[in-house]
């Protein structure tokens, strides 16, 4: 008999690791990351980027919820959504056209379309003229938009 | 002579290892008195429990890649935490001119909410003028100057306060060239005192006036 065979013989036939304590962890970390996650609530980036407002005291707000509509506005009122710019003369045009998006899609599921649900979520330029951010929620307004969110930031960005 | 006389516990063993055929058996030699041996069947039997293992291992590892995968996936969906907050605006169309009421102060008819009506205004008008930079020049609560937005925040909490149930709604009037950085900072700050509806409008001699 040889020097393996009489190995074989004194060792235990099957080693392997204890798995549980690691099971455990794993276990742990996950509870931790689904505590956490929350679906589809983070806001849209549009393409531009834009310098919010600093407003410490605005309110964090509940979820806007997946009915909504970012847009971003550039310091001179151009606006953008989802890497679509849309020219300054043609905005109105847009904005019905988005809501007739929406109303369309309302009737589908026999929701009452009279007032839209979505949720506008504006991310203007903090160097933005306040007329010109008027001018825009009136020209949603008019294309029958009711709900909006100003985003705002909480702290002074880093500038890269 | 019984032979299983001198072993009772080898007796008992075997009747409870091997089942009612053996227990019969073993009790028809015992009354008989016939020596009885134990049958191949129970033979190997006894071989095989001799081979159980002492412990019975959970396997582990196929639950431990599934829970891998799950981390995965929920490191890869995980986002941190935002700076960004929201400045809720409902802004109906048909809302009703409430700041242009008579003295700019106007009064939301409570009557109809079933609230009590306190005799005080709830419909507050901020006016912001600016620089030709856009930058802040003054801020009037009604028709009172506030010296900041910090000083605006604080006497609209206090008005809510009186206000006790009453909402409270808040209407901008500010100059279109104010930067909306200088209008969020009064929008949050109306939000944070507690204003239910907040309006934005701008001074009917330089804009459109509000709807």
């Amino acid at each position: 008999m040889g020097i393996r065979a009489r190995r074989r013989q004194s060792g235990p036939e099957n080693v392997s690791p204890n798995l549980t304590p690691l099971l455990d962890i794993v276990l742990q970390l996950i509870t931790f990351f689904m505590m956490l996650v929350h679906f589809g609530s983070k806001v849209d980036e549009s393409a531009l980027k834009v310098k919010l407002p600093v407003a410490p005291a605005a309110l964090p707000g509940a979820d806007p919820g997946l009915d909504r509509l970012t847009v971003s506005i550039d310091p001179t009122g151009r606006l953008v959504s989802a890497s679509e710019e849309v020219p300054d003369t043609l905005q109105a045009a847009w904005w019905s056209k988005q809501a007739a998006i929406r109303r369309e899609g309302a009737e589908l599921i026999d929701l009452p379309a009279a007032s839209l649900s979505t949720r506008v979520l504006v991310r203007g330029d903090r160097r933005l003229p306040y007329g010109r951010l008027r001018r825009t929620l009136a020209e949603s307004q008019q294309a029958g938009f009711e709900r909006f969110s100003l985003i705002v930031s909480r702290v002074e960005e880093a500038t890269p | 002579m019984n032979r299983f006389e001198g072993e009772p516990r080898v007796v008992s063993a075997d009747v409870v290892g091997f089942g009612a055929d053996w227990a019969a058996a073993a009790s028809r030699a015992l009354e008989s008195g016939a020596i009885v041996e134990p049958s191949p069947e129970s033979q190997r039997r006894r071989v095989r429990r001799a081979e159980l293992p002492d412990e019975v291992a959970f396997p582990v590892a196929p639950m431990l890649d599934m829970a891998f995968q799950l981390l995965a996936f929920f490191i890869l969906t995980f986002q941190p935490a935002s700076n960004e907050l929201r400045i809720d605006l409902e802004l109906p169309v048909a809302a009703p001119v409430q700041a242009r009421a008579e003295g700019g102060m106007a009064k939301l008819d409570t009557s109809r909410m079933g609230l009590p009506d306190l005799g005080i205004e709830n419909d507050l008008r901020v006016t912001a003028t600016s620089d030709d930079e856009g930058n802040l020049v003054s801020i009037k609560l009604g028709l009172t100057q506030v010296p900041d937005i910090a000083t605006l925040e604080d006497r609209l909490k206090r008005y809510a306060r009186v206000l006790e149930n009453k909402p409270l709604g808040v209407t901008l009037l500010a100059d279109p060239r104010l930067l909306y950085e200088e209008a969020a900072k009064i929008v949050a700050a109306a939000q944070a005192a507690g204003a239910q509806t907040i309006h934005l409008a701008e001074p009917p001699e330089t804009g459109r006036p509000e709807r």
